[in-house]
């Protein structure tokens, strides 16, 4: 590990040389800096990393089969295991999707799932995102930048490779693809994760595509060139559902393709993932994850949720109210480390108002307690310091169901933050899967 | 009461410049149903391109279609005919979205009052007779006291003649993205704002609603109407005219609120205003 | 795939400009930081002759906002950013390892910018586009798209020697070698551009290179 150390240097020359970059929106102008890399990686036995795995596949299973059944025959709300008014008032929820099968039946493509590490040593989920999770890029990139900085330590300590993220990709566009070219459509430069974007095109072999690039024509998409129209099979979105078609959704949109919730539909391309997964990672939904997986599969969890409580539940909305000054509020609207409220931090003054919003619509709101995590070594001007960190793990759902061996680790740079993610200014490790 | 209506529905939008690129989607087709069986119909769309027939999530008939050409005008003209029975609808279930609230029909504080206020004639037994023109115009209706036993279409039938009484039917005070909040605050709007409150209105008493674009016998614009659903029926309740619907209404689509179900719906290139010019005739 | 979109094209069209505005320049301006140990440059000519505002104070303002100011409309350092802006999107079409020399030479303008002697670091960064031409040449297999990029720095090349009046004996054989490119591509030029082209001599006139511009410049609507 102290070689690697040793080559911090190099490895940040090597991440701007392939501008590994973010881009942040401050005060209305778009900046973009440089994701800061720390060289310690986390380390996941392998051990660890196999119940890891086995449980972040049940998971997404059950959540694909959830998306499949709210959009279709809603078995588990008609059999009172989820609430109704926890999908329907959910803003994940589209009306606009119901009874569209998408290819091979996949909703969630490319899953990122939330987890930490708690100081017991228990792996907890904090959350799931089903939309479109973004990261896997970064540790794609800083792996293969930290071998070619210090080959050393990659003899010395054996980790699983990484590097095939790319593959995954493709292998799961090319099984769900209808037929015509892979495609992963942006927003455009100056979104946050532009670079991923790219990159992520370069290493799937797909092309990279803005909305003036493609068009649809008798529900078929098509990609625009000089020459012949190309038809698109499978188009990896990196555009919200809302702004994805002006004809169905947000009609004031510039980012998106006319029609291509109609093409789509008619079942001539795949969209990855798919519309209308909103309503799998809502906050609120988070809750039913276990029953999910229970109901659909007939098993135990696997893998725990943070201990999570919702005031929707009398019982439930007693505990929250009685213990607010150690629990953690989320409001289910939001996302991206925005809407979170540690009780703790309040004024007296302060949680009672809290309670009073709670108490006014209980079902916007879920109440966690607080892990407590276990810190990671973090490099800051040379010294460890420990910082809070999470782990997003990357679930590809094609033929199979597959776990990526790695995942982004971001940390948190101020001490007393437990906020880790990236638009919030942390930075990111490598994680790495190590074979005994 | 049975009836053959022939419909003739004609739209044109003059754009003040040249547009390319022109992406769209229509929602004129009708449905054909048990209650509602299309004899004959042509759709005729100028200019018009790649045409294709799909079905939306609401079951509406969907027509897209993509202009490349530069152009400054559309037009689409839709005649047919139709024959009408609403005895012959067949009890369905109503989708469970329909009970919440959505883009365009989010409760807000107003409403929410208004609502309590009409609850009173519903629940409160006040014995208030509710008046509601019948069809023909001419029969007067009235809603008995003891209202603990009404049902949900008597109390659509009230909270429809509140929403009548409240408004003022006003052109031009709201365009297609106001919100039932907006317009109700406004207290004015035009056939689009009656049905949003309605159906806001509906779903807080609970039962499912949702938004019917449409025509009816006579000639002019396009119509917009309320359904409410009961014991497996959809019953059109027209918040406008406050009346319930018959066979002289005809239904082109429905949705949640207008936003899922405009008639039209383009995009193109190019910087225009448009100007949309709407014929209607119905006649039986 | 072997056909790129139309906007692709573009972008691929204005990275070659780009990447030669900005060598090319900077090979002009190399001498200068020279003849300013001993003597004046004619910045007020070059303004005039590029038909850019001449709101610089004196020679050494001139030096450093024209090459390194971010925020001038017309500096090197916004042609540099503009270069890398339309290589950033054509990750996928140059690949990471070739990009990475423009993300370079970007950076070698930041760091020749907090230098006290900037020849060196800019030497770097015409180094790092030289670079970047080869790999682009070496990796890419498709001929149309390894063309369409050395037809606009051509172009570029071209614009910038008859604007300058420099190099003018150079002229006709970088039409030649335009020629030869563009007609290993699926551009469209203009007919009227290619006639004055074809027969075109090295300039002797003001008038001749006024008119040789307006061809270059006018060859490829893109």
């Amino acid at each position: 590990m102290k070689t690697l150390l040793a080559h911090t240097k190099e490895i940040n020359e090597q991440l701007a040389r392939y501008g590994v970059k973010f881009g942040i929106y401050k005060d209305g102008t778009f900046n973009e800096r440089l994701f800061p890399f720390d060289p310690v990686p986390r380390q996941i036995p392998e051990k660890d990393y196999e119940v890891l795995e086995k449980g972040l596949i049940q998971r997404v299973t059950a959540l694909n089969k959830f998306i499949f059944d709210i959009y279709h025959d809603k078995k588990i709300i008609r059999d009172g295991v989820v609430p109704e008014e926890f999908v329907y008032r959910s803003p994940g929820y589209l009306a606009q999707c119901e009874g569209i099968t998408p290819s091979k039946d996949v909703y969630s493509h490319i899953s990122g799932i939330d987890l930490v590490e708690g100081k017991d040593g228990v792996w907890y989920i904090l959350e799931d995102n089903l939309r479109i999770p973004s990261g896997a890029s970064y540790p794609l990139i800083a792996r293969t930048l930290c071998r070619r900085c210090s080959p050393e330590t990659f003899k010395r300590h054996r980790v699983r490779d990484n590097r095939n993220y790319g593959a995954l990709l493709k292998r799961t566009m090319d099984y769900v693809n209808t037929g015509g070219i892979n495609v992963i459509f942006t927003p455009g430069r100056y979104n946050a994760a532009y670079f991923e974007h790219s990159y992520l095109a370069e290493q799937a072999g797909a092309v990279l595509a803005e909305s003036s690039d493609l068009f649809v024509e008798n529900q078929t998409l098509y990609y625009r060139t000089s020459r012949d129209p190309v038809k698109v099979g499978a188009v990896y979105r990196r555009v919200s559902d809302e702004y994805m078609d002006p004809l169905c959704f947000e009609p004031t949109s510039l980012i998106g393709i006319p029609n291509i919730m109609d093409a789509y539909r008619a079942g001539n391309v795949a969209m990855m993932n798919a519309p209308g997964n909103g309503v799998a990672d809502d906050k609120g939904i988070y809750y039913f994850v276990p029953k999910m997986i229970s109901y659909y599969l007939g098993e135990e969890a696997i893998l725990k949720n943070a201990p999570t409580y919702l005031p929707y539940y009398e019982e439930d909305r007693k505990y929250t109210l009685d213990n607010i000054d150690h629990l953690v509020i989320k409001d289910v609207a939001e996302a991206g480390g925005y809407g979170v409220v540690f009780g703790e931090n309040l004024t007296k003054e302060q949680q009672e108002d809290l309670k009073k919003t709670i108490l006014n619509a209980p079902r916007r709101f879920i109440a966690q307690e607080v892990i407590d995590f276990k810190d990671l070594p973090i490099l800051e001007n040379g010294e460890t310091v420990e910082r809070k960190a999470d782990l997003r793990a990357f679930v590809l759902s094609g033929e199979d169901v597959q776990v990526w061996p790695s995942g982004l680790t971001r940390f948190s740079r101020n001490p007393d933050s437990f906020v880790v993610n990236s638009s919030q200014g942390g930075g990111f490790k490598d994680t790495w899967i190590v074979c005994q | 009461m049975r009836r053959e209506l022939s419909f003739y529905f004609d739209t044109v939008l003059n754009f003040s410049g040249s547009v390319t690129e022109h992406n769209f989607l229509l929602r004129c087709i009708p449905a054909d149903s048990p209650e509602q069986k299309i004899l004959s119909y042509t759709l005729t769309v100028y200019p018009d391109g790649a045409a294709s027939l799909g079905r939306d999530s609401f079951g509406n008939v969907v027509r897209a279609g993509r202009v490349v050409e530069a152009h400054d005008s559309f037009r689409y003209t839709l005649q047919g005919m139709a024959y009408r029975d609403d005895s012959q609808r067949l009890p369905e279930e109503a989708a469970p979205f329909y009970r919440y609230a959505s883009p365009l029909t989010q409760v807000t504080p107003d409403l929410e009052a208004f609502y309590a206020s009409a609850e009173k004639d519903m629940d409160g037994c006040n014995g208030a007779a509710i008046q509601m023109q019948s069809q023909n115009g001419v029969q007067v209706q009235s809603v008995p006291g003891g209202c603990s036993t009404l049902n949900a279409l008597e109390k659509a039938k009230i909270l429809c003649a509140r929403v009548h009484d409240y408004f003022t039917y006003t052109p031009g005070e709201t365009n297609v993205m106001t919100t039932a909040g907006e317009a109700f605050a406004a207290g004015k709007g035009v056939c689009q704002d009656y049905a949003h409150v309605l159906i806001v209105l509906c779903r807080m008493a609970g039962m499912p609603a949702r938004y019917v674009s449409g025509l009816f016998v006579g000639e002019g614009a396009s119509h917009a109407w309320a359904e409410v659903w009961m014991d497996g029926l959809w019953y059109g309740i027209d918040p406008t005219h406050n009346r319930l619907t018959d066979e002289t209404y005809l239904k082109l689509c429905i949705g949640r609120d207008y936003s899922d179900c405009p008639l039209e719906r383009g995009v193109f290139s190019g910087w225009a205003e448009q100007i949309q010019k709407v014929f209607t005739k119905v006649s039986d | 795939m072997d056909s790129l979109s139309v906007s692709k094209l573009n972008r691929l069209f204005w990275l070659g400009r780009y990447y030669e505005r900005l060598s090319t320049t900077l090979s002009y301006l190399w001498d200068w930081y020279d003849v300013m140990i001993d003597g004046e440059i004619d910045y007020p000519g070059f303004c005039r002759k590029l038909n850019i505002d001449c709101c610089y104070k004196d020679d050494k303002d001139f030096m450093h906002n024209y090459v390194f100011d971010k925020n001038n409309p017309d500096s090197l350092r916004t042609v540099a950013d503009a270069m890398l802006g339309n290589g950033m999107v054509l990750r996928d079409v140059i690949g990471s390892r070739t990009l990475a020399y423009l993300e370079l030479a970007v950076m070698g303008m930041k760091s020749a910018e907090e230098s006290d002697s900037p020849t060196l670091p800019l030497q770097r960064v015409i180094d790092f586009i030289m670079a970047f031409r080869g790999s682009y040449d070496d990796t890419i297999d498709d001929e149309n798209v390894r063309n369409i990029i050395k037809c606009a720095s051509g172009v570029e090349r071209l614009s910038l020697y008859l604007r300058l009046g420099w190099h003018l004996d150079l002229v006709k054989p970088e039409i030649g070698k335009l020629m030869k490119r563009m007609n290993r591509t699926t551009l469209q030029p203009s007919h009227a551009s290619l006639q004055v082209l074809l027969s075109a001599k090295n300039p002797e006139t003001p008038e001749e290179c006024a008119k040789l511009l307006e061809a270059a410049e006018n060859l490829f609507v893109v």
